[in-house]
């Protein structure tokens, strides 16, 4: 699985959404189910699953797939192009 | 819009796997995958329902996931009312807050006194009279509050209380004085105590002891707790489920009764059949040391009221011996309400212990070494609570002190009259009449068998063998390397030895048969194989292999030779059960025999076989 296969599958299971559905674009505004509570879920998961952990002050800017896959870049983990 | 192919739903048996799944590791993926499925779960897992209202100072929905999976495992489907955040005492006494509309049985009050009084949880000013009153005045206001809902409702009432600061200011100097943040908190939770006495049917939840078992440092995670004011830490969730669980399983009535215990490698350490009642391990040195402190909290449990049984497949007699007569056994026969000890699937023995007993299969724990006995008692009887042990014998005191199965509440028979019962739409599963479908099971397994002949690699393991299997011994011949490697190379004998890896993992080499062969007859002059593989047809599958492998060498009689031995009477009659016929009594012949152009051969479809030998 590439690491943008794997972001996909976590947000899809986190917020209750299709994997096909789940594009860079997607954001905590446009997502009904991207709640604050499932902002905090979202995060915590894709810690868990790619074995990170973001600086606390960096949560609150973490609130559509680019802006993760942005900060899961800054902490060394690749996504192609 | 992808089409999704309808799944069927899952059955009791896989409702239980998932959620035995996430408990296994309780990610934020595996909990939210497993929620989105909670209807079909609960569908498959027969369940008391029970309202239950959350009242809290701070966040609770990430938990209620978490907490509605760990209830429906236990067979608890809650149904949840989460109070508006941080509206504890007016949604109590509001009779319009949409509490009372609930309907609830359970009411949870899961406040913190970190909310409240922060200070004391940062040790600002903790001797200052301010806290104190700060303190007071909440629990008074929760205290009427508490008292204005009980005028209008029978719920039950559980009462979180208040974890131990873990920031004492004072530090080395904290004498617990009157006013210092210890005090403080301490006297916090006695007052709890008063406010649940005077409401009756109400219980206070030990949450500091909850915290004091993971550790306050692993127990929060600072930065949900700031950002998100969740104090409990993701990884953590699940902890939390299970100990709001604790709670209410008494009050579903979802208490476990009875232990039934695996003996071998459960009670005490190593194979009984193999290492004899002086070879096992109990005692005062490890690995014995870790069983007798297993056994004294079983013990424990007894004395309090559960009931301990043992299912063991082995000679019947050998294990009760055992634990009548070792030196080294906490648990004595009087302890064991039931013992089966015999060659039948461990299913079959909780049910007959079940219906002994009197008492459904739903309150029974099953605990066992084996992942093959755990595997085949998940899928044949689902309400069991199955507990595979850990691999390492010191770990196993600590899965008693978390089962987390057996609570009681002891309310006062006032209380009892008081607080109204909940509604129990019970919809428990009759006493399972299904057997168990062996040839399935067999096939879940994944089986494979590894056949060679005369290889020297193995000599060392073989010789081993030999002297160490007693139960599963055909001979009980005991061999040098020096012998087998001579039958190996000899061109009239084979040395055939049989492993076997499965789901679970590689055992390894497990059978082992030394063949006589001339012209017209093939002997079987050693047949032996360990008892950890036995009962999943590989002992006769290994005769029709070899049978098949005399038939192509065009040999017309397969004959088999047995010596009987205290050990090995449960097996007295293989050979007649792989159709050989028995000696016949005139002649001084000890030697069982199959005629192979009419011996059924056929391998039994869950094996997959491979092996080196040259057909």
């Amino acid at each position: 699985m590439t690491n943008d296969e794997k972001l996909k599958s976590i947000v899809s299971a986190i917020l209750g959404v299709s994997v096909t559905d789940v594009h860079d674009a997607l954001s905590s505004t446009d997502a009904d189910t991207w709640d604050s509570l499932n902002h905090i879920n979202l995060v915590t998961a894709v810690e868990e699953e790619f074995g990170v952990r973001f600086p606390t002050e960096r949560m609150d800017q973490m609130k559509s797939v680019a802006l993760i896959k942005a900060e899961l870049g800054a902490l060394g983990i690749q996504f192609d192009a | 819009m992808t089409a999704s192919t309808p799944h069927p739903p899952p059955s009791h048996a896989d409702a239980i796997r998932i959620l035995d799944g996430v408990a296994d590791d309780p990610t934020q993926v595996a909990l939210a995958s497993a929620y989105r499925q909670f209807d079909a779960l609960a569908d498959a897992i027969p369940h008391t329902s029970l309202r239950l209202a959350v009242l809290s100072t701070f966040t609770t929905a990430p938990l209620i996931p978490a907490i509605r999976l760990a209830a429906i495992r236990a067979g608890i489907r809650a149904d949840v009312w989460n109070a508006p955040f941080g509206q504890v005492a007016p949604t109590l006494i509001n009779p319009q807050s949409g509490l009372d509309a609930f309907t609830p049985d359970v009411t949870l009050v899961v406040t913190r006194l970190a909310d409240i009084v922060p200070s004391l949880y940062d040790g600002a000013g903790a001797t200052s009279t301010p806290i104190a009153h700060a303190i007071a005045d909440y629990l008074n206001q929760l205290s009427a509050a508490i008292g204005a809902f009980r005028q209008r409702s029978q719920s039950t009432l559980l009462i979180q209380n208040f974890e131990r600061p873990d920031y004492v200011v004072a530090g080395l100097a904290e004498t617990e004085a009157a006013g210092g943040q210890i005090d403080l908190w301490r006297s916090a939770n006695e007052r709890l105590g008063e406010i649940a006495a005077e409401a009756g049917n109400c219980c206070v939840m030990q949450y500091d002891a909850l915290v004091a078992r993971h550790g306050a440092s692993s127990w929060i995670d600072p930065r949900t707790e700031l950002f998100g004011r969740i104090p409990v830490a993701p990884r953590r969730y699940w902890d939390y489920a299970g100990f709001i669980r604790r709670y209410l399983q008494p009050l579903a009535g979802r208490t476990r009764k009875v232990i039934v215990l695996d003996a071998d490698n459960t009670l005490w350490g190593g194979i009984l059949g193999d290492d004899g009642p002086d070879g096992i391990k109990l005692g005062h040195d490890f690995p014995g040391n870790a069983f007798t402190r297993f056994q004294r909290r079983l013990l424990a449990l007894q004395q309090r009221g559960i009931i301990l049984c043992v299912a063991s497949k082995n000679e019947p007699g050998s294990v009760e011996r055992v634990i009548e007569t070792h030196p080294d056994m906490v648990l004595r026969p009087e302890h064991f309400a039931s013992m089966r000890v015999s060659w039948a699937p461990k299913p079959d023995a909780v049910r007959e212990i079940a219906a002994t007993l009197n008492l459904n299969t739903d309150s029974f724990v099953f605990i066992d070494d084996s992942a093959v006995e755990c595997a085949m008692m998940r899928e044949t009887l689902p309400e069991v609570l199955t507990v595979h042990l850990p691999d390492d014998p010191a770990r196993y005191p600590s899965v008693i002190a978390s089962l987390d199965c057996f609570d009681q509440y002891t309310l006062s028979e006032e209380d009892r009259r008081r607080g109204a019962m909940y509604k129990a739409e019970a919809d428990r599963q009759r006493l399972a009449s299904t057997t168990v479908d062996l040839p399935t099971f067999y096939r879940g397994l994944e089986m494979r068998l590894s056949i060679r002949v005369n290889d020297e690699r193995a000599v060392s393991r073989i010789a081993q063998m030999t002297q160490r299997t007693n139960q599963f011994n055909m001979n009980t011949i005991r061999c040098t390397e020096g012998d087998i490697l001579a039958w190996m190379r000899s061109g009239d004998h084979d040395v055939v030895t049989l492993s076997l890896s499965d789901r679970f993992g590689d055992s390894g080499v497990v059978g082992l048969a030394v063949i006589r062969k001339s012209h017209r007859q093939w002997t079987l002059h050693m047949m032996l194989m360990s008892c950890r593989v036995l009962g999943r047809t590989v002992e006769s599958t290994f005769i029709r292999w070899i049978a098949t492998r005399a038939d192509a060498a065009g040999v017309s009689v397969l004959a088999g030779a047995f010596t009987l031995t205290q050990k090995n009477r449960p097996f007295s009659d293989f050979y007649g059960q792989c159709g050989f016929s028995p000696p016949s009594p005139d002649t001084n012949d000890s030697l069982w025999v199959l005629k192979v152009e009419s011996a059924d051969t056929t391998i039994p479809d869950w094996f997959d076989i491979e092996s080196d030998a040259v057909a």
